[in-house]
Protein backbone atom coordinates (compact mmCIF):
# COMPACT_ATOMS: atom_id res chain seq x y z
CA UNK A 1 0.00 0.00 0.00
CA UNK A 2 1.06 3.38 -0.75
CA UNK A 3 1.94 5.56 2.31
CA UNK A 4 0.48 9.09 2.32
CA UNK A 5 3.09 11.03 3.74
CA UNK A 6 1.60 14.55 5.64
CA UNK A 7 3.42 17.49 6.92
CA UNK A 8 4.57 15.74 10.16
CA UNK A 9 6.53 13.19 8.05
CA UNK A 10 8.24 16.51 6.73
CA UNK A 11 8.82 17.66 10.29
CA UNK A 12 10.72 13.92 11.22
CA UNK A 13 12.24 13.93 8.17
CA UNK A 14 14.58 17.17 8.86
CA UNK A 15 15.11 15.71 12.25
CA UNK A 16 16.28 12.60 10.88
CA UNK A 17 13.68 10.61 12.88
CA UNK A 18 11.41 9.06 9.93
CA UNK A 19 11.65 5.37 9.72
CA UNK A 20 15.01 4.22 7.39
CA UNK A 21 12.32 1.79 5.44
CA UNK A 22 10.01 4.87 4.28
CA UNK A 23 12.85 7.19 2.91
CA UNK A 24 12.95 6.64 -0.19
CA UNK A 25 9.15 6.46 -0.89
CA UNK A 26 9.24 9.67 1.49
CA UNK A 27 11.74 11.58 -0.76
CA UNK A 28 10.02 10.45 -4.00
CA UNK A 29 6.37 11.99 -3.09
CA UNK A 30 8.17 15.21 -1.50
CA UNK A 31 10.13 15.56 -5.22
CA UNK A 32 6.46 15.21 -6.97
CA UNK A 33 4.12 17.12 -4.50
CA UNK A 34 4.33 21.24 -4.53
CA UNK A 35 2.40 21.53 -0.82
CA UNK A 36 5.28 19.09 0.23
CA UNK A 37 8.06 20.51 -0.84
CA UNK A 38 6.95 23.80 -0.32
CA UNK A 39 5.94 23.16 3.36
CA UNK A 40 9.61 21.24 3.23
CA UNK A 41 11.12 24.92 1.99
CA UNK A 42 9.40 26.78 4.97
CA UNK A 43 11.24 24.81 7.24
CA UNK A 44 14.29 24.33 6.89
CA UNK A 45 14.20 27.83 5.88
CA UNK A 46 12.67 28.52 9.45
CA UNK A 47 15.04 26.09 11.10
CA UNK A 48 18.22 27.76 9.83
CA UNK A 49 16.81 31.39 10.93
CA UNK A 50 15.53 29.89 14.71
CA UNK A 51 19.34 28.23 15.11
CA UNK A 52 21.32 31.53 14.42
CA UNK A 53 19.46 32.95 17.30
CA UNK A 54 21.00 30.92 19.63
CA UNK A 55 22.10 32.61 22.94
CA UNK A 56 25.38 32.65 24.72
CA UNK A 57 25.59 32.63 28.53
CA UNK A 58 27.66 34.98 30.13
CA UNK A 59 31.77 34.01 30.74
CA UNK A 60 30.26 34.44 34.57
CA UNK A 61 28.06 31.64 34.58
CA UNK A 62 30.20 29.26 32.53
CA UNK A 63 33.24 30.13 35.33
CA UNK A 64 30.80 29.70 37.79
CA UNK A 65 30.10 26.16 36.90
CA UNK A 66 33.56 25.12 36.04
CA UNK A 67 34.58 26.14 39.65
CA UNK A 68 31.82 24.30 40.90
CA UNK A 69 32.95 20.91 39.15
CA UNK A 70 36.36 21.17 40.23
CA UNK A 71 36.25 21.45 43.96
CA UNK A 72 37.52 18.52 45.44
CA UNK A 73 34.76 16.26 46.85
CA UNK A 74 34.65 16.23 50.94
CA UNK A 75 33.87 12.80 51.87
CA UNK B 1 44.76 16.11 26.83
CA UNK B 2 41.42 15.11 26.68
CA UNK B 3 39.68 14.65 23.30
CA UNK B 4 36.65 17.00 22.18
CA UNK B 5 35.31 14.15 19.87
CA UNK B 6 34.94 11.72 22.77
CA UNK B 7 31.09 10.46 22.93
CA UNK B 8 28.83 12.09 26.05
CA UNK B 9 28.67 8.77 28.30
CA UNK B 10 32.45 8.88 27.60
CA UNK B 11 33.10 12.21 29.32
CA UNK B 12 30.76 12.10 32.28
CA UNK B 13 32.67 8.18 33.06
CA UNK B 14 36.10 10.45 32.56
CA UNK B 15 34.69 12.96 34.82
CA UNK B 16 33.30 10.64 37.50
CA UNK B 17 36.83 9.32 37.77
CA UNK B 18 38.27 12.98 38.87
CA UNK B 19 38.92 14.28 35.48
CA UNK B 20 37.48 17.55 35.29
CA UNK B 21 38.87 18.61 31.97
CA UNK B 22 36.13 15.94 30.70
CA UNK B 23 33.23 18.40 32.11
CA UNK B 24 34.55 21.13 30.74
CA UNK B 25 34.20 19.07 27.27
CA UNK B 26 30.37 18.81 28.42
CA UNK B 27 29.78 22.11 29.43
CA UNK B 28 31.40 24.21 26.01
CA UNK B 29 28.91 21.23 24.05
CA UNK B 30 25.62 21.83 25.98
CA UNK B 31 26.18 25.28 27.66
CA UNK B 32 24.78 26.86 24.47
CA UNK B 33 21.88 24.55 23.76
CA UNK B 34 20.80 24.68 28.02
CA UNK B 35 21.13 28.51 27.76
CA UNK B 36 18.97 29.08 25.36
CA UNK B 37 16.23 27.10 25.70
CA UNK B 38 16.25 27.95 28.86
CA UNK B 39 16.30 32.06 28.65
CA UNK B 40 13.41 31.50 25.41
CA UNK B 41 10.98 29.73 28.37
CA UNK B 42 11.99 32.60 31.53
CA UNK B 43 12.41 35.28 28.62
CA UNK B 44 14.58 36.53 31.46
CA UNK B 45 18.53 36.47 31.11
CA UNK B 46 19.45 36.94 34.79
CA UNK B 47 16.80 34.30 35.73
CA UNK B 48 18.36 32.42 32.65
CA UNK B 49 21.75 32.77 33.90
CA UNK B 50 20.69 31.54 37.50
CA UNK B 51 19.00 28.74 36.55
CA UNK B 52 21.53 27.26 33.60
CA UNK B 53 23.73 27.34 37.06
CA UNK B 54 21.38 25.52 39.04
CA UNK B 55 21.21 22.63 35.77
CA UNK B 56 24.79 22.24 35.49
CA UNK B 57 24.90 22.05 39.32
CA UNK B 58 22.40 19.74 39.80
CA UNK B 59 24.33 17.51 36.80
CA UNK B 60 27.55 17.87 38.98
CA UNK B 61 26.10 16.70 42.08
CA UNK B 62 24.45 13.78 40.15
CA UNK B 63 26.88 12.14 38.56
CA UNK B 64 29.45 12.72 41.60
CA UNK B 65 26.86 11.46 43.85
CA UNK B 66 27.20 8.16 41.28
CA UNK B 67 23.28 8.84 40.73
CA UNK B 68 23.40 9.43 37.43
CA UNK B 69 22.45 6.55 35.08
CA UNK B 70 24.76 5.30 32.52
CA UNK B 71 21.87 3.59 30.64
CA UNK B 72 20.31 6.97 29.68
CA UNK B 73 21.47 8.92 27.03
CA UNK B 74 22.80 12.56 28.31
CA UNK B 75 21.84 15.46 26.12
CA UNK B 76 18.15 14.43 27.19
CA UNK B 77 18.80 13.81 30.48
CA UNK B 78 20.14 17.23 30.95
CA UNK B 79 17.66 18.93 28.77
CA UNK B 80 15.09 17.67 31.09
CA UNK B 81 16.36 19.28 34.03
CA UNK B 82 17.16 22.66 32.43
CA UNK B 83 13.35 21.96 30.46
CA UNK B 84 11.64 21.21 34.21
CA UNK B 85 13.62 23.88 36.42
CA UNK B 86 12.65 26.62 33.25
CA UNK B 87 9.23 25.65 33.28
CA UNK B 88 8.86 26.21 37.26
CA UNK B 89 10.38 29.11 37.13
CA UNK B 90 8.48 30.85 33.64
CA UNK B 91 5.41 29.68 36.15
CA UNK B 92 6.42 31.17 39.75
CA UNK B 93 7.14 34.53 37.45
CA UNK B 94 3.71 34.26 35.93
CA UNK B 95 2.19 34.36 39.28
CA UNK B 96 4.56 36.62 40.83
CA UNK B 97 5.50 39.18 37.58
CA UNK B 98 8.78 40.88 37.84
CA UNK B 99 8.87 44.72 36.65
CA UNK B 100 10.89 45.22 33.44
CA UNK B 101 12.74 48.49 32.41
CA UNK B 102 10.53 50.71 30.16
CA UNK B 103 12.36 50.29 27.27
CA UNK B 104 12.44 46.11 27.70
CA UNK B 105 15.99 46.84 27.07
CA UNK B 106 18.13 43.23 28.19
CA UNK B 107 20.62 43.53 30.33
CA UNK B 108 23.60 41.69 29.13
CA UNK B 109 22.08 42.12 25.59
CA UNK B 110 25.62 43.71 24.57
CA UNK B 111 27.51 40.89 26.05
CA UNK B 112 26.04 37.89 23.78
CA UNK B 113 28.14 38.36 19.90
CA UNK B 114 30.78 39.62 22.12
CA UNK B 115 32.99 36.77 19.75
CA UNK B 116 31.44 38.57 16.86
CA UNK B 117 33.22 40.70 14.55
CA UNK B 118 31.78 44.80 14.73
CA UNK B 119 30.49 44.14 11.11
CA UNK B 120 28.88 40.51 11.49
CA UNK B 121 27.44 42.04 14.67
CA UNK B 122 26.05 44.60 13.50
CA UNK B 123 24.51 42.66 10.14
CA UNK B 124 22.88 40.02 12.65
CA UNK B 125 21.65 41.33 15.55
CA UNK B 126 18.61 43.05 14.49
CA UNK B 127 17.41 39.63 12.63
CA UNK B 128 18.30 37.45 15.62
CA UNK B 129 16.80 39.37 18.21
CA UNK B 130 13.50 39.83 16.49
CA UNK B 131 13.83 35.75 15.82
CA UNK B 132 13.98 35.29 19.54
CA UNK B 133 11.19 38.47 20.28
CA UNK B 134 8.79 36.35 18.00
CA UNK B 135 9.69 33.07 19.69
CA UNK B 136 8.77 34.37 23.38
CA UNK B 137 5.21 35.50 21.65
CA UNK B 138 4.37 32.24 20.86
CA UNK B 139 1.78 30.35 22.91
CA UNK B 140 3.73 27.88 25.46
CA UNK B 141 3.13 24.68 24.20
CA UNK B 142 4.27 25.97 21.07
CA UNK B 143 7.17 27.34 22.66
CA UNK B 144 7.91 24.95 24.40
CA UNK B 145 8.50 21.93 21.66
CA UNK B 146 9.90 24.03 18.95
CA UNK B 147 12.45 25.70 21.51
CA UNK B 148 13.25 21.43 23.01
CA UNK B 149 13.52 20.46 19.18
CA UNK B 150 15.70 23.44 17.56
CA UNK B 151 17.86 24.62 20.61
CA UNK B 152 18.00 21.73 22.52
CA UNK B 153 17.99 19.05 19.63
CA UNK B 154 15.84 16.73 21.40
CA UNK B 155 13.96 14.29 19.34
CA UNK B 156 10.00 14.37 19.25
CA UNK B 157 9.72 11.35 20.57
CA UNK B 158 12.10 12.45 23.77
CA UNK B 159 10.09 16.01 23.14
CA UNK B 160 6.87 13.83 23.85
CA UNK B 161 8.12 12.21 26.49
CA UNK B 162 9.93 14.76 29.00
CA UNK B 163 6.47 17.33 28.09
CA UNK B 164 3.92 13.92 28.62
CA UNK B 165 1.89 14.59 25.03
CA UNK B 166 1.83 11.83 21.97
CA UNK B 167 4.84 12.47 19.44
CA UNK B 168 1.88 13.54 16.84
CA UNK B 169 0.58 16.08 19.71
CA UNK B 170 4.33 17.01 19.62
CA UNK B 171 4.60 17.32 15.94
CA UNK B 172 1.29 19.21 15.82
CA UNK B 173 2.41 22.00 18.18
CA UNK B 174 5.77 22.28 16.03
CA UNK B 175 3.64 22.71 13.31
CA UNK B 176 1.64 25.93 14.84
CA UNK B 177 4.46 27.11 16.22
CA UNK B 178 5.84 27.36 12.12
CA UNK B 179 2.97 28.42 11.11
CA UNK B 180 2.48 31.16 13.72
CA UNK B 181 6.18 32.43 13.37
CA UNK B 182 5.74 32.92 9.75
CA UNK B 183 2.59 34.79 9.80
CA UNK B 184 4.60 37.24 12.35
CA UNK B 185 7.25 38.10 10.13
CA UNK B 186 4.98 38.68 7.18
CA UNK B 187 3.12 41.20 9.46
CA UNK B 188 6.21 42.73 10.20
CA UNK B 189 7.52 42.60 6.72
CA UNK B 190 4.35 44.18 5.63
CA UNK B 191 5.10 46.72 8.46
CA UNK B 192 7.86 47.54 6.98
CA UNK B 193 7.06 47.53 3.33
CA UNK B 194 4.37 49.73 4.32
CA UNK B 195 6.99 52.67 6.48
CA UNK B 196 8.93 52.66 3.40
CA UNK B 197 6.08 53.39 1.07
CA UNK B 198 4.92 56.41 3.14
CA UNK B 199 7.80 57.65 3.50
CA UNK B 200 8.94 58.03 0.36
Amino acid sequence: MIKTFTPNDVLLYISKELPPAELIEFEEQLSSDQELMGFYIQCVTAFGLLKRAVVEPSEKSTNFILNYAKRPICR
Amino acid sequence: MINAVLCDATLVSQYKLGNDEAFEVLLQRYKSKVFSTIYLIVKDRYMAEDLMQDTFVKCVDTIRSGKYNEEGKFAPWIMRIAHNLAIDAFRKQKRNPTIRMEDGQEAFSQFQFAEKGVDEHLSFIEKEKQVRAFVKQLPETQREVLILRIYGDLSFQEIADLTGVSINTALGRMRYALINLRKMMEKRQTIAYDKNFYSQ
